[in-house]
């Protein structure tokens, strides 16, 4: 694929939490590692599961699935940790699964249902045809919900008590 | 070999504009920024042309262009001010100073060259 | 614009910045009385060099204000008009708006409104007795060329009755174009000579323009013998072709002395030609209808050298240096320290002695000592907001501030300068807010109306306390109290001391203002505050006196980057315990640590009984299976509230490691002052240890010498 963007066209991230597939504008993501127990820290609500180095800078690891209001995810071999850069600041993310990197076309998005969280996370929907598991182009479509991950960000004040 | 220029500024980014203008002309730029400063680079360097704005510390412009004529080394050198000032009296004293001409701020590129080969053999 | 041109521009806004603080100094002085010729000038000089570079880049609104404001500056400096208070106040107001202009040339602010400020400095420049109208702008011309200069027509310079250049536009209009030829002749005086100038450069301009000698008048030239190479005798004739445009040959002689020959005209005049030959002499000009005669004032004869010596010291040579840089040599420096350490580590106690080691944990250390100087710098800019702040405030509630400040030159590091602006900023405002009261309510207490925030700076050992001290009525507790009861903050049959009302102030969620009022923002309130200074490493004290006033204290480390750390383990993670804070540690003798209730131990110290914490059990972390007191250690770490034990189950060793901030990509957690990176990669949280043992947390005082 071309390192130069078309208008119209994003290319996103794909992976799985449980049985749902969500995306990412892969320009956020800065790298993709192995999962590893991340240093727990203290005072912090259950889904910041701590934090991590990467490469000399201390970065928080977030359960997606809990913070989306999910039950944790189980760490298994394919868990990844999606590290992510949210206007300047780093996070990483455990997901299940990283699928695929996919070329969407804006047009092709769907508005985010009306959902009653009190924050809407998902800023889109778009169908995409999911690779086989071996490889092959798969003739299955797959809906991807789309993150804002500005939503998902920690830097935003949050309420701490002692 | 291209002419050298000295320029005289306390304000940093107008001295690396003049610069940016005048070696895209040819000129060979070198900088001072302030009068003080100005006097001694005038003896390391030995420019062809000193352009200098009036308005520093320490050592204003019409300072600088007196002093630069006391020194007989210096006597015939081309001296422009290069100022946003522009009335009568600045420009006579700069004159009685011993400036061979003025331009005045903002400039253009074209302009600034031409004047500069209008003094400056 | 180019990068390049960004680079330079931005290069430009910083020293507007410094203008604007050199002005806004030179402002205040004059309004406290000192209106020497020094700080007048000062002033001058920093506005004329804004509106200079704004100019050059464009920015037609802060050009214009500037050039404004700077023509009632000129005619302070020139005497003209007196700085009395009533007219250093328009400056002062006038300042403002021009740091709100520069503000909205960087793309950062919105344009002020600054017709009212405008207006106040024309009432300034024509009630004084002298009439010298505001010399006009050169009008600019729209389009920049390439390199961004806003071209001005050099015609406008023409007017110039000094005669550095001739009158030629005014003609020019009355003159078809493409007619005859031109005939010049340019006759060069003696005094043309002078001042470098070279006559024979003008005369091959003119050829460059397409024209040609066509005669020279030697008539002058005297016999070899009276020769003076100084003068000129010369007077050349050229012709220049039709199709040249008068001022382009105007152009030329600009910088031609006044009192040489110069004569421009057509050879064939057909045309009204009315001022055709005409000598251009030293002489007034015929104006255009829109700009104003200006009279030449008699020029005062240059200084001579002798007098123009001044005794000036020469400033330190300086150097800018990108902050990024400064970080990353940082960086490196505190890498340097974790590899020494670990280097020691691997070294056989016998070769630890050797005077390699220390010496390279000396020169270590000093390169980190003059890397963070480097970073630091007088905390004075982090004040710098404040007066204007005070302004805006004082206008909008009424209430009269003076500002005292102490200590403005305490260095501190540049990355603490950063972070303490908004704290500063808050504390500010609720001291006016809340703290001072309004004229009427101070006199009626016999306090003089005028209120007084007193800030200032002092190094501490390793320590920089920060005060902003106000006179006003003091924190009415009650209030506070009852505020926090009725938030939840507080149980409502609590007991508390006066100091811990205090810091109910900065507790989460806690406002007394009943209107978020617009001054005091966004709502956030004193508990940023403290957790925007425990995320720099310090902390808030309170003092407050009622009736007398209130005093916020923000105590900061010196140095940021780097710390002397234990390193200990609990529960199988690392944490680091800053060494300045650790008094002893103790291996426990059975018995030695008792419980005191349920949920406290107490260890028996050389008589004293001190506190003793389970970090499991400040942190909250489950303990699964918690060790008993005889298999851990206790720290004994110093707080405020006296020596409290830590208890954890070993300790690694010391080392110095190197402060990673946790809000850079979090937040500031209580009870953390950072994290670090170990030697093998893995993390060390660093712990606050004021935060962790002193405040609401501990309720426990040491009890000295209990009978068993």
């Amino acid at each position: 694929m071309s390192a130069i963007d078309t208008p119209g066209e994003r290319k996103i991230v794909t992976f799985s939490l449980g049985s749902q597939m969500f995306g990412i504008d892969m320009k956020a993501l800065i790298e993709i590692r192995e999962w590893e127990d991340p240093t727990p820290l203290p005072g912090v609500p259950a889904y910041i599961k701590g934090v991590t180095n990467l490469r000399g800078t201390v970065v928080p690891v977030v359960g997606l699935a809990e913070r989306i209001g999910w039950a944790p995810s189980e760490v298994h071999s394919r868990s990844c940790i999606l590290v992510v850069n949210i206007g300047g600041n780093q996070c990483g993310f455990l997901v299940d699964e990283v699928t695929d990197i996919v070329l969407i076309k804006a047009e092709d998005i769907q508005p985010a249902p009306d959902v009653e969280t009190h924050e809407n996370v998902i800023t889109g929907l778009v169908q995409i045809t999911a690779r086989a598991p071996d490889g092959t182009q798969g003739q299955t479509g797959a809906m991807v919900s789309l993150l804002d991950l500005n939503t998902l960000s920690l830097t935003r004040q949050m309420d701490f008590a002692a | 070999m291209s002419k050298l220029i000295l320029t005289v500024d306390d304000s940093a980014s107008m001295r690396m504009l003049l610069k940016t203008s005048l070696t895209a002309q040819g000129f060979r730029i070198e900088g001072a920024n302030d009068g003080a400063h100005g006097l001694e680079r005038m003896h390391e360097v030995a420019p062809d042309l000193l352009i200098t704005d009036i308005n520093m510390p320490r050592m204003d412009g019409f300072e600088l262009i007196e002093a630069v004529r006391g020194i007989p080394q210096f006597r015939g050198l081309p001296i422009l001010v290069l100022s946003t000032e522009f009335s009568d009296e600045k420009k006579a004293r700069a004159r009685v100073a011993g400036a061979t001409g003025w331009i005045t701020k903002p400039f253009e590129a074209a302009k600034l060259g031409a004047a500069i080969r209008r003094v400056c053999p | 614009m180019s990068q390049e041109l960004d680079e330079i521009q931005a290069i430009f806004f910083e020293e507007c910045a410094e203008g604007l603080t050199t002005a806004e100094q030179g402002l205040s002085a004059m309004a406290a009385g000192d209106v020497s010729a020094e700080v007048i000038a000062g002033v001058f000089r920093a506005v004329h060099s804004i509106k200079g570079g704004a100019g050059a880049f464009g920015h037609a609104a802060l050009t214009a204000f500037s050039h404004r404001f700077e023509n009632v500056l000129d005619e302070v400096r020139a005497g003209r008009i007196a700085p009395t208070p009533a007219v250093t106040a328009v400056m002062l107001t006038a300042f403002d708006i021009l740091s709100d202009h520069v503000a909205a040339a960087k793309g950062t602010a919105p344009l002020p409104d600054d017709a009212a400020a405008l207006a106040a400095l024309d009432e300034v420049l024509t009630g004084k007795a002298a009439v010298t109208p505001a010399a006009p702008l050169p009008a600019p011309v729209a389009e920049a060329d390439e390199f961004g200069f806003t071209p001005v027509a050099a015609v406008v310079e023409e007017f110039d009755p000094f005669g550095f250049e001739p009158v030629g536009v005014v003609l020019e209009e009355l003159e078809p174009a493409g007619s005859a030829d031109w005939t010049v002749r340019f006759g060069p005086s003696r005094a043309a000579l002078a001042n470098g100038a070279e006559p024979l450069l003008v005369v091959r301009e003119l050829e460059g323009l397409g024209g040609q000698i066509t005669g020279v008048d030697a008539d002058a030239l005297p016999g070899l013998r009276d020769l003076d190479p100084e003068d000129s005798y010369f007077i050349w004739t050229l012709s220049v072709p039709g199709t040249v445009a008068r001022a382009d040959i105007a152009d030329c002689f600009d910088f031609v002395s006044p009192d040489s020959v110069v004569e421009i005209e057509r050879v064939a005049t057909e045309a009204p030609a009315v001022i055709a030959a005409e000598p251009l002499v030293a002489e007034t000009p015929p104006t255009l209808a829109s700009l104003p005669p200006v009279a030449p004032a008699a020029v005062a004869p240059a200084t001579s050298p002798a007098e123009s010596v001044r005794h000036v010291e020469p400033p330190a040579q300086t150097i800018r240096v990108e902050l990024t840089k400064l970080d990353m040599l940082l960086n490196l420096v505190g890498e340097l320290v974790i590899r020494g350490s670990i280097l020691a580590d691997r070294l056989s106690p016998a070769d630890q002695q050797r005077v390699e080691l220390p010496e390279l944990a000396r020169l270590t250390r000093e390169i980190q000592d003059n890397v963070m100087s480097l970073r630091a710098q007088p905390i004075k800019q982090a004040f710098s907001r404040v007066p204007r702040m005070l302004r805006d405030l004082s206008a909008e509630t009424g209430k009269q501030v003076l500002l005292e400040t102490l200590g403005e030159m305490t260095e501190v590091d540049k990355g603490v300068i950063e972070k303490i602006g908004d704290p500063l900023t808050h504390m500010i405002r609720n001291a006016v807010d809340h703290g001072i009261e309004s004229p009427a309510e101070r006199v009626a207490a016999g306090k003089s109306p005028e209120g007084t925030i007193r800030l200032s700076a002092e190094q501490k050992g390793a320590r920089i306390f920060v005060r902003v001290a106000d006179d006003g009525r003091g924190i009415d507790r009650a209030r506070v109290r009852a505020k926090a009861v009725e938030k939840g903050i507080v149980a409502a049959d609590a007991a508390l001391s006066n100091e811990e009302i205090d810091q109910l102030i900065c507790a989460p969620g806690f406002s007394t203002a009943e209107t978020i009022s617009n001054i005091s923002g966004r709502g956030v309130g004193m508990d940023v505050v403290r957790s925007n200074v425990e995320a720099l490493g310090g902390r808030v004290e309170i003092s407050s006196v009622p009736g007398q006033g209130t005093t916020f204290t923000m105590i900061l480390p010196l140095t940021l980057a780097i710390l002397d750390g234990m390193v200990v383990r609990l529960a199988g993670q690392r944490y680091v315990l800053p060494l300045a804070a650790v008094v002893e540690s103790v291996k426990p003798e059975p018995g030695q640590v008792r419980p005191m209730s349920p949920t406290s131990d107490v260890i028996e110290l050389r008589g004293n009984y001190l506190p003793v914490r389970r970090l499991t059990d400040v942190f909250g972390f489950a303990t699964n299976g918690s060790r008993a007191p005889e298999d851990s250690l206790v720290i004994i770490v110093e707080s405020e509230a006296g020596p409290v034990g830590l208890m954890v189950d070993t300790i690694e060793d010391r080392r110095e490691v190197v402060i990673k901030s946790l809000d850079q990509n979090l937040h500031p957690i209580r009870g953390l002052g950072g994290a670090t990176i170990l030697g093998d990669g893995s993390i060390a949280l660093i712990l606050d240890v004021e935060a962790l043992v002193g405040g609401a947390a501990s309720t426990f005082h040491p009890l000295k010498g209990l009978a068993a």
